[in-house]
């Protein structure tokens, strides 16, 4: 699933490792999150959205197939 | 993570490690004993090793705690389970055939047991969880 998070980070002036120790995961994680490699779960979906202070559909781009 | 409890269930451990390998160094034990001593001590002094490491500098500790939670690490742990039962599944269906096919008929029933008992216990365990979920 696509998202925008790389580009709230950067928008937000924060770094992998600042967003991750937010969110309570690995800058690992982050990454994976941004290369679009892993999809998180609705808790995690919804704790990033929180983060940036924007809907959970505002971060993550569902596409239908 | 490192609790006081754990840190004490690691030193028996490794002190029944030690003592397994001691005891079949005197010959009380055979050496079957000793490899399985070693195995466990080493893994009681390793946990050891990371538990004092864990209890004395915080920002470990945390970064421990924090892969420790991460659910991305959750998810590959619980894929790579699943494979690694997949592929033991498969790879002891193939051994059966082979054993079979070489005459080892009583080393094939073992297998081909140990197969079978993989199988009900991810049967029971799937019929669990479909209940539970």
């Amino acid at each position: 699933m696509k998202n925008r998070i790389a580009d709230l980070r950067r928008e937000n002036k924060m770094t992998q490792q600042a967003l991750a120790e937010r969110l309570g995961v690995t800058r690992q994680t982050i990454i994976s999150l941004e290369n679009g490699r892993y999809n998180p779960s609705i808790m995690l979906a919804h704790n990033i959205a929180q983060a940036f202070g924007l809907r959970i559909e505002d971060v993550f781009i569902f596409e239908e197939e | 993570m490192y609790s006081k409890r754990k840190m004490i269930w690691y030193t028996f451990i490794l002190a029944a490690g030690i003592v397994l390998i001691v005891l079949s160094c005197i010959g009380t034990l055979d050496s079957f004993w000793s490899g399985f001593g070693g195995g466990i001590a080493a893994v009681g002094l390793v946990r050891l090793i990371n538990g004092v490491k864990y209890r004395r500098d915080p920002s470990l500790a945390k970064q421990m705690d924090v892969s420790q939670k991460d659910e991305r690490v959750s998810f590959i742990a619980i894929r790579a389970r699943a494979w690694a039962f997949h592929i033991s599944a498969l790879g002891s269906a193939a051994a059966v055939l082979v054993l079979k096919f070489m005459g080892r008929e009583e080393l094939a029933m073992c297998v081909s047991l140990v197969f079978c008992g993989m199988l009900v216990v991810y049967s029971a365990v799937f019929a669990v969880l479909q209940r539970k979920y």
